[in-house]
């Protein structure tokens, strides 16, 4: 039988507390990939996946019910994301020419049954498109991610920054804009 | 941004951006959908941002997380929810009682603070509170040995208070020891003289029995004929 997250929430406040564990396997994956492609470090994001859920489990009953537990968790990983790209941007300038050499490590999809040179140029791809994300604006990459990797839809990106869905449509706008540009630029470097 | 001129510059002339995006990722409803598409055939804009905004779309869907291993969450609980939880487990009269006696250990904490003096004398039980005494009498500046004489001198009274009083204790017991002593000691002396007495009595008693006895034999001894048989053996 399939719990819903409320179901699972009642039952952990109601003292079952190991019930929410079920709650960390159904979003850990969700929340860690949000993580790593707004920081772009895999030990960073693991960092913040554990401060999300240590932080949802300790203040559940803040939870008021009134949004999505999605959202309330996503909010979580996001304002801790955003924590630490501030400290990483007090350390260091942040930009394309630094990502280089600086050390970012990223997961690659397994290609499958992909041929080499397919493989190859999609590798060439992603990393364009890794880069040229990481040098959007935090507020702009957020609400690319969650669109395009989270499947979030506009009205729901909005309930979870607690912003307009005007606003949320014309960051992504921006954001793709901004992208686009810089892909391009890249693309005429090659 | 602003150096860079490109084909995505012109894409916000007409100001339907929103639009746009709503539309590329579906979900513009029937109404919107059909709308937005009649303006395609008129606004180059927003038709070639379409086309320009799918290719990146695609360029996006290239960067998959292949297989990840789990992040390892692990929850501890914080003091708090421990404290939470073992109170949890106590019934609600113990916690009741805790809550008391928390009470009143801060009752006493505070008239502590306000200098509150309880004092227990000869059965007597008073209060008082602030600060006793007049000012005066509080020496601007006291030295360390002057407190040391002082604690002294108070251990040194309390002390031989204690002294006499354990002394006086002491002769009282010794007193109360004594003469239940020599009660007992009077009662056995004349229990012990009773017997003597008739440990006495019996014996003269058995003494005249037997002089009786023994008289009234020499008397017929001295009283028969010892003529025919001097020896008074037949002889």
């Amino acid at each position: 039988m399939e719990f819903s997250d409320d179901q699972i929430i009642e039952r952990t406040l109601a003292g079952e507390t190991d019930a929410f564990s079920l709650l960390v396997r159904r979003w850990e994956r969700p929340i860690y990939g949000l993580s790593l492609r707004m920081l772009g470090r895999d030990e960073d994001a693991r960092d913040v996946c554990q401060e999300t859920f240590l932080a949802a489990f300790r203040n559940l009953r803040k939870f008021r019910g009134d949004a999505k537990f999605s959202s309330w968790l996503y909010r979580i990983a996001l304002n801790a994301c955003h924590s630490r790209l501030r400290k990483q941007s007090a350390m260091a300038e942040q930009s394309i020419d630094q990502e280089d050499g600086d050390g970012r490590r990223f997961e690659i999809a397994d290609g499958g049954l992909e041929g080499l040179p397919e493989r190859l140029q999609r590798d060439q791809r992603a990393e364009m498109v890794k880069k040229a994300l990481q040098a959007l604006p935090a507020e702009m990459r957020q609400v690319i991610i969650m669109k395009e990797y989270e499947e979030l839809t506009f009205a729901e990106i909005a309930e979870i920054l607690q912003i307009p869905v005007s606003t949320v449509k014309s960051r992504v706008y921006t954001g793709l804009q901004q992208m686009g540009a810089r892909l391009e630029k890249m693309r005429g470097l090659l | 941004m602003n150096s860079e001129k490109n084909e995505f510059d012109s894409l916000n002339d007409c100001g339907r951006k929103e639009d746009l995006v709503t539309y590329l990722y579906g979900e513009a409803n029937a109404t919107e959908r059909a709308s937005f598409e009649r303006h395609l055939d008129d606004c180059d804009g927003c038709s070639n941002g379409l086309t320009d905004f799918g290719r990146m779309r695609r360029d996006l869907g290239a960067w998959q997380l292949g297989q990840l291993a789990r992040p390892e969450i692990t929850l501890s609980r914080s003091r708090l929810d421990l404290l939470r939880e073992l109170i949890g487990v106590f019934p609600i009269w113990a916690r009741g009682a805790a809550f008391i006696g928390a009470a009143a250990a801060m009752l006493l904490v505070s008239l502590s603070i306000a200098g509150t003096r309880i004092s227990l004398k000869n059965g007597d039980f008073a209060v008082s509170f602030g600060r006793t005494g007049n000012s005066a009498s509080v020496a601007p500046a006291v030295s360390s040995e002057q407190i040391n004489l002082m604690v002294q001198n108070a251990v040194a009274e309390e002390r031989k208070k204690m002294e006499e009083l354990y002394s006086a204790r002491l002769a009282s017991f010794k007193d109360r020891l004594d003469a239940d002593h020599q009660a007992k000691l009077q009662a056995a002396r004349a229990e012990q003289q009773a017997q003597l007495k008739a440990t006495q009595a019996a014996l003269q008693q058995e003494m005249r029995r037997f002089n009786r006895q023994n008289t009234s034999g020499i008397r017929a001894f001295f009283a028969r004929d010892d003529s025919s048989d001097p020896w008074g053996d037949g002889r």
